[in-house]
């Protein structure tokens, strides 16, 4: 631990935040093409550029004809955002926090999603939906909930994660120039996570998975915040004799079930690892595909872990212990390897 | 040329209906859009109109309860 | 605001032409259900043609309109085209979208109608976007918000009227009322005296007028419309009307009062601006006999191409659903 000033070292490597790196790729999208919007509720510098800040500075320097801040109306601001790219402008759409989604699923779903089908391909809906959501903050039941597996079930929309700061940037350049409706989850307790600085433009294709570390024994599919604890069980795993092959999913839909099963067709076993309920969630998908397509050869069943059935709980103990943790998944996985 | 009598849906929830009476006899010529035949629906009884104009061959008798796209007739 | 008692010879024959198209529209669509030719939910406007044939006589092309299930007069009026309108609601390929939209999902953009939708309220948090992309693009192009009485309860009402008065988007919200959200009457649904009242809760201007009136109703929307275009902002229009039949064609309507259906009938605004206009002399009856002629050959033509349309291929079931994919 650095102790003051003189002892830091003088070429230190420059990280930034979760926050400056959306905020950054934002702020490059909208230079790079001026049909690029901005709105939500805050967003704009008189309202501080948002609760986290993570618009900040977008207004003064873009303008607040092209960075809005919003009433208090889920709806009207999703329906903003489509009515502006039916014409070919490009918003992106701030849902303060994913459990506000409810408020506004009928623009999304009913609207977003189907306006390119239900017109015949006449029109197109090319917005982001960037919205926050997580436990680890006391923030309770109503504001901490991941729902992506609501809004994969929809035909018409893609949902992505990032689970650090150079897939964050890549991931919404990739969404801003989609000419599809996707939705950006962001996770709040991490906003300040540091990361490497993305290079400028940089993109990461959406439907791409990457294998973050390659092994022999099982396949870890995970993505966003708790992609991170999944890393953080390597050690235990590498000390049990474990080789887990480690996939960050980055796009939840649609997925890279090459990447996947690639993967699994190698090691026979497979842990799929979300911050969602585990009941219905992304990792039934998953699970569905990979034991249909390599049932042979599995060498145990396909295993998920997600948070319990159960609201998110405000209690500090008990919110601590909702979401996967690296010391479970690393128990889990080695029990996978063991057969037991 | 040969025109079906089709038995339709009238109302969001109907599938089916009575045909209850035709108004042309089997046989018998008729005008396009002069009423043909009436049928129950789960408002009242309709009177509809002929889709052509011809004669009428009768396939389907009165008093039964048919599907929605029933051929009942055809006109020549 | 001092109703125009004059309008030219010209506008008024359009507006008559347009009004009987959409009246003959309502009838040959369902004497096509009637016959079993086309099977689909139909949501009768007929009784409310005044509305759209006036207000789209304000408005140009490159105008946006949003609109709800119950608005095939509005886009009759709007410009969209009869062949491309019935082969859409014959689900076949040379429709509007496809045969993928079908009636509720019309969509003609050439003729500004972006969106139809079959969720009360839906068109008007989606017009305020099209009313920022014009305040964006510096263009004086309006966004027209058609819904029902019933819509003025959900809400999107609500937060697209707020949003629209900050942002003071060019944007008309027209409400035709025409006494019934689907089977409920007005007064047992709504707590507004008139829906008109609302606007003042939003600091717009608010208007009810009666939308049978073609000259009441051309000179409301030419005022909202101007304000809009000059960049003053939205303004409800509060249109009252009647629906002739129930809410979706071939209902048990007997929850519509027998009396006042009757007398609505029977004042049939169709009827009323055809003898106005005969009696003042702006047209003979050879006149409008022919443009009604004219009308049922179009109409023939139409519903004889959309029946002979293919539909769509099995390829079309994944096709649309995106633009791209991985």
């Amino acid at each position: 631990m650095i102790k003051d000033e003189a002892e830091r070292p003088q070429q230190a490597v420059k990280q930034v935040s979760m926050i400056q790196a959306i905020n950054q790729a934002l702020a490059d999208a909208m230079e790079d093409d001026e049909k690029v919007l901005v709105l939500g509720e805050d967003v704009a510098d008189p309202e501080a550029g948002g609760v986290a800040g993570v618009t900040k500075g977008l207004s003064t320097r873009f303008g607040e004809e092209r960075v809005k801040s919003t009433p208090i109306s889920e709806q009207a601001i999703m329906g903003a955002a489509i009515g502006a790219s039916l014409l070919g402008w490009k918003p992106v759409a701030e849902i303060m926090l994913m459990n506000f989604t409810a408020v506004a699923m009928d623009m999304i779903v009913n609207h977003a999603a189907k306006l390119r089908f239900m017109s015949g391909g006449q029109t197109s809906v090319p917005i982001v939906i960037r919205t926050m959501t997580g436990s680890g903050f006391s923030t309770g039941g109503q504001h901490s909930d991941y729902y992506e597996a609501w809004f994969a079930h929809v035909a018409g929309m893609k949902v992505i994660a990032a689970s650090n700061t150079i897939d964050a940037y890549g991931l919404l350049r990739s969404a801003i120039d989609d000419p599809d409706p996707v939705m950006f989850i962001e996770n709040l307790p991490t906003y300040w996570a540091m990361g490497p600085v993305p290079d400028k433009g940089h993109r990461v294709s959406i439907g791409k998975a990457k294998v973050v570390r390659a092994g022999t024994d099982l396949t870890i599919v995970s993505y966003a915040r708790v992609f991170n604890e999944v890393l953080a069980a390597l050690p235990a795993l590498n000390e049990a004799g474990v080789s887990a092959e480690v996939i960050d999913l980055r796009s939840i839909s649609p997925w890279d079930q090459a990447t996947v099963l690639a993967s699994v067709s190698k090691t026979g076993r497979c842990l799929i690892v979300h911050e969602a309920v585990t009941q219905f969630g992304v990792g039934a998908e998953i699970a569905a595909v990979v034991q249909k397509e390599l049932f042979g050869r599995l060498k145990s069943p396909v295993e998920r872990m997600g948070a319990p059935f159960a609201p998110v709980p405000f209690s500090k103990p008990l919110e601590t212990a909702y979401a996967p943790t690296a010391k479970r998944i690393a128990q889990q996985a080695i029990s996978m390897k063991q057969g037991t | 040329m040969t025109t079906e009598v089709l038995f339709p849906k009238i109302g969001f929830s109907m599938n089916e209906g009575v045909l209850s009476e035709w108004l042309v006899p089997d046989g018998g010529s008729v005008s396009e859009g002069q009423p043909l035949f009436s049928l129950e629906s789960e408002k009242a009884v309709e009177e509809i109109p002929s889709p052509a104009s011809g004669r009428l061959k009768i396939l389907a008798p009165i008093g039964e309860t048919y599907q929605v796209g029933t051929v009942l007739g055809v006109i020549e | 605001m001092v109703p125009e008692t004059q309008l030219d010879t010209k506008t008024q024959l359009s507006i008559y032409r347009t009004m009987a198209l959409l009246k003959a529209n309502d009838e040959r669509s369902r004497l096509v259900i009637k016959t079993g030719r086309i099977v689909m939910p139909y949501y009768s406007y007929r009784g409310q043609e005044v509305i759209p044939s006036a207000l789209c006589a304000n408005l140009r092309d490159d105008d946006y309109l949003c609109t709800i299930y119950r608005g095939i007069h509005d886009m009759l009026a709007k410009g969209l085209p009869l062949r491309a309108l019935w082969a859409e609601i014959a689900g076949r390929v040379d429709g509007t979208c496809k045969g993928k939209g079908g009636p509720m999902h019309l969509t003609y953009p050439a003729k500004g109608i972006m969106v139809t939708t079959g969720i009360v309220g839906s068109s008007m948090p989606i017009a305020n976007g099209l009313g920022w992309a014009s305040q964006l693009a510096k263009d004086d192009r309006v966004s027209v918000a058609m819904f029902g009485d019933g819509a003025s309860n959900i809400g999107a009402f609500h937060e697209s009227l707020n949003m629209a008065a900050v942002w003071k988007l060019p944007v008309i919200f027209v409400c035709q009322n025409n006494r019934y959200g689907e089977h409920t009457r007005y007064e047992r649904a709504t707590s507004a005296r008139q829906i008109a009242d609302r606007a003042v809760g939003y600091s717009i201007p608010g208007l009810r007028v009666d939308g049978n009136d073609p000259l009441a109703m051309y000179a409301a929307a030419k005022t909202a419309v101007g304000r809009a275009r000059a960049g003053e902002g939205p303004t409800l229009l509060e249109c009252m009307t009647y629906r002739f039949h129930g809410h979706v064609y071939g209902d048990n309507d007997s929850y519509m009062d027998k009396a006042e259906k009757a007398e609505a009938i029977q004042a049939d605004p169709h009827n009323r601006y055809r003898a106005q206009l005969l009696s003042a002399g702006v047209a003979t009856e050879t006149q409008l006999a022919e443009v009604e002629a004219i009308i049922e050959k179009e109409i023939d033509d139409a519903v004889n191409f959309a029946l002979a349309s293919p539909f769509p291929g099995m390829e079309e079931m994944t096709r649309d659903v995106y633009g791209a994919l991985a």
